[in-house]
Formats: C-alpha cells, sequence, structure tokens
C-alpha cells in the first residue's frame, strides 16, 4: 500500500487486487447455452479467482432461477440464449435482486445490443473477443462496485446514455478515474504522472481512454464535465 | 499425444484445452487463432490429431482442411462448427475431414471422436450417416443448392443473407467480378432470378 497527498488530502493506494483475487467466499454464476463454452469461461476464471465456487446455467429460465434461489457477487451471461435471452433474464433477476451485478459476454454480430444492454443497467458488457485478456479486469471492477465497458464500446456508444440515468464516468476503472479527478483540476501529464508513481507514457494512455470513455476532445472538457456531474470539488 | 486446436474464440480454445486434458493429463496442446497461423504450426512438426473450427475470420476452415490433407495426407482432422450437421457435414468429409463435430455436442462426443481418428478410423454420427446413405441413393434428386460447389455455396449463403457483392468479395477477400460470376453460376444452377429469390429458398430450407 503506498500513500501521497494530493492538495492536502491523503489518498491510499491500495492493491485491492487482492482481495478479490484469493477470495474463497467469491460466487461466480455464469451463464451460455454452450458447455464448451462455459467449460472455458470457468477455466479463464479459475485462473484470475482461484477460489472462487463457479456455477453454470445452460439457458435463460435456468439462469433466472438460480440467480434467485443463491447469492452471488456476479453474473456473467451470454446475451443470446433459448428462453429469451440475458437481457430478459437480467431484468427477471433484477425484479428480485435490484443490485445485481451482471456481466454481459457478446459475439461480434451483437455488438448493436451494447447500448440497450448498458441502458437496463447491465453493470458490464464485453466482447468475447477479449476474454481473456480483459475478464478478470472486468470482474475486478465490477466488484468493486464501478461499472465495466472497454473504450472502444465507449466509443460506439458515444453519448448515447443521455436520459437513461446512466452516466459514462461509471464505467471510468480506478486508475482512470483518478487520472480525470486530476486532469479535471488542471494537472499535467507530468504532474499527474508524479502524483500516481506512473510514467508519462502511462498517464498519457489513461487521458486517452478517459477522454475517449466520456466522449471528450480535452482538458478543458474534463473539467467541464466534471463540474457538470460535480465530481470535484470546486473550490 | 500431440494436439493442435484451431478456433478464433480463446473461450472455445480454452474449454476444448480443458474437455482434452481431463482425458490425456499428459497430452502436448497447441492453439491457434486462424487459418494460417494453422497451417504454418501443422507442418512444422508433429501432431497426432487437428481440431478445426469451420468458420474462422480470413481463410476457411474448409480451405485449411485442403491445405492440411495436401501436405499432410495422413493426419486426422476434426472440423467443429456451430452450424448445423445438415448443411455442412458432408462437404467437410468429401474434403478430406475425419469427422465432424457441432459445437453443441462437442463436449460429449470430442473424447470418443478423437479414439475413433486414432484408430485410423473416421467419426461419423448415426445423423451424418444416414445422409451419407441418401447421398449415395441415386434415385433421390438433388436439392438445388447440393449442386453448388463450397465456394458457390458460401457465396449463395451470403447473398441470400442479403449481402451485396462487394460486401462479399471483401469478406471472402475476392474480387467483385469473381463474385459476380459466382452469383451468375448460382442463378443458372438453382434456375432463380434474384436475390430475393435466393432468400425465400434459403429460408424455406432453414440454411440461414
Amino acid at each position: 500500500m503506498s500513500t501521497f497527498y494530493v492538495e492536502g488530502t491523503l489518498y491510499f493506494a491500495v492493491n485491492f487486487q487482492y482481495h478479490h483475487t484469493f477470495n474463497p467466499m467469491l460466487k461466480i454464476l455464469i451463464a451460455d447455452d454452450y458447455e464448451i463454452v462455459r467449460r472455458g469461461l470457468k477455466q479463464i476464471l479459475l485462473d484470475e479467482f482461484p477460489l472462487a465456487t463457479i456455477d453454470e446455467a445452460v439457458d435463460t429460465t435456468d439462469l433466472v432461477q438460480k440467480a434467485r434461489s443463491y447469492h452471488w457477487d456476479i453474473i456473467i451471461s451470454d446475451l443470446v440464449m433459448p428462453g429469451g435471452g440475458g437481457l430478459f433474464a437480467m431484468k427477471e433477476i433484477r425484479k428480485e435482486k435490484p443490485g445485481m451485478p451482471v456481466l454481459f459476454l457478446s459475439i461480434n454480430s451483437e455488438d448493436h445490443y451494447a447500448l440497450q444492454v448498458l441502458k437496463a443497467g447491465a453493470h458490464g458488457y464485453l466482447n468475447k473477443d477479449i476474454v481473456p485478456a480483459e475478464l478478470g479486469k472486468a470482474v475486478r471492477q465490477i466488484l468493486t462496485g464501478k461499472k465495466y465497458i472497454t473504450e472502444w464500446t465507449a466509443e460506439k456508444i458515444g453519448h448515447k446514455l443521455n436520459g437513461s440515468g446512466v452516466h459514462m464516468h461509471e464505467f471510468l476503472s480506478e486508475r482512470e478515474m483518478e487520472v480525470f479527478r486530476l486532469l479535471a483540476a488542471g494537472k499535467t501529464i507530468t504532474e499527474i504522472g508524479e502524483i500516481l508513481a506512473m510514467e508519462s507514457s502511462i498517464a498519457t494512455t489513461y487521458r486517452s481512454r478517459v477522454l475517449k470513455k466520456l466522449n471528450l476532445g480535452s482538458n478543458a472538457d474534463v473539467t467541464r464535465y466534471s463540474i457538470e456531474y460535480k465530481l470535484v470539488d470546486t473550490q | 499425444m500431440r494436439i493442435l486446436i484451431a478456433d478464433d474464440h480463446a473461450i472455445v480454445r480454452r474449454g476444448l484445452k480443458q474437455l482434452l486434458l481431463e482425458e490425456y493429463p499428459s497430452a502436448h496442446i497447441e492453439e491457434v487463432g486462424d487459418a494460417e497461423s494453422l497451417i504454418n504450426r501443422s507442418i512444422q512438426d508433429k501432431w497426432d490429431v487437428v481440431i478445426c473450427d469451420l468458420s474462422m475470420p480470413g481463410r476457411s476452415g474448409l480451405d485449411a482442411l485442403r491445405q492440411l490433407k495436401q501436405s499432410n495426407p495422413v493426419l486426422p482432422v476434426l472440423i467443429m462448427s456451430m452450424h448445423p450437421e445438415d448443411q455442412y457435414a458432408l462437404r467437410v468429409l468429401k474434403a478430406g475431414a475425419s469427422g465432424y463435430l457441432g459445437k453443441d455436442s462437442i463436449h460429449s462426443d470430442l473424447i470418443q471422436a478423437i479414439r475413433t481418428v486414432m484408430l485410423g478410423k473416421k467419426f461419423i454420427t448415426p445423423s451424418i450417416a444416414e445422409k451419407l446413405a441418401e447421398a449415395f441413393d441415386s434415385s433421390s434428386d438433388k436439392l438445388p443448392h447440393e449442386h453448388l460447389s463450397d465456394r458457390e455455396f458460401d457465396v449463395f449463403k451470403l447473398l441470400a443473407e442479403g449481402k451485396s457483392v462487394t460486401d462479399i468479395a471483401s469478406q471472402l477477400s475476392l474480387s467483385i467480378t469473381t463474385v459476380s460470376t459466382y452469383r451468375s453460376r448460382i442463378m443458372d444452377k438453382m434456375n432463380m432470378r434474384s436475390n430475393a429469390e435466393l432468400t425465400r429458398y434459403a429460408l424455406e430450407k432453414a440454411l440461414i
């Protein structure tokens, strides 16, 4: 754990990764109608969370029933399945468990679902092509109460979440949020790099991700956004 | 036991690997994500069996299969596919595959398929056996789309799905002229005049 000060406030940079990685209480429910896909997904999850309990649902009805009957920390589901599909399942599950985190996995031809799915309140959306690289990150981010999408998906849906009660900054990771706040406060890349103990090139990458996810063009836009959504104290 | 797996979906590859390791814990298993890599890897080393997805980006599994059979005639190749058996099973077997496995049942068929092909036999499910028998029955008429070559069939399906000649050309890495030629041939063989007729036919026969 490292500590640093930003304008008089003490920050803790906690490696919250380990909290989830070796958590034997972690319960994950996965849903896909292909057994071969469920097998692969389960293995990839066990790589990331070796002690997790992972159960499987084979279709929409099975998913809804299992989701309602037991406690789960996260549900990872395919979108298209017999019996109504993942989106329908989420709505049914949420009738009894409104806060249930759901991460959807999609194949390429389903990318038009992204907007619909996120507006309906899904916590994350991930293309199967970038599993396994991103799956661990996505799950961890969602477990810490944030939402997850890639910059690519963010670009695709642009500003279209307006009016849905969902805001693009909900999809920033912890690190992206730290960079966002510092940009909004007027810090330069070099300063951000020093404050967050990262190389300037990495800070630049994060800045680029933040801009893409929030569909913004400049640091000034970031400041404006943060004021609009009351994300940073103005002095 | 040395097994080479080709599928563009990492999750599927992982599922297959786990399935195989359960049965053959000391097997050496490698994975590739496309046809080019498959062909390259297959000639760089010795393998006991190849498991290859039919539809991958770039070159198709069917193309890869033909090339594998040319460079490595004795190596058994199992083709797996999301598609229902009817459409591709016979074509794939004709092209030299040792077996055809649907992705929905592969978890229960794979090990038996491998055992069968390692003995030098072909893995044929009862339903595929029936189709093969029907194909040999000269008194039964072939359906119009069954007269199409593999390539023509690919183009036919895309036309029936509403794709333009330009889109098809780019998807299959062919010239627009070539795709147009295929389209003419398809129309002749199927005795149709418009893409709409192709679509109607394809929907009727549940090909799309």
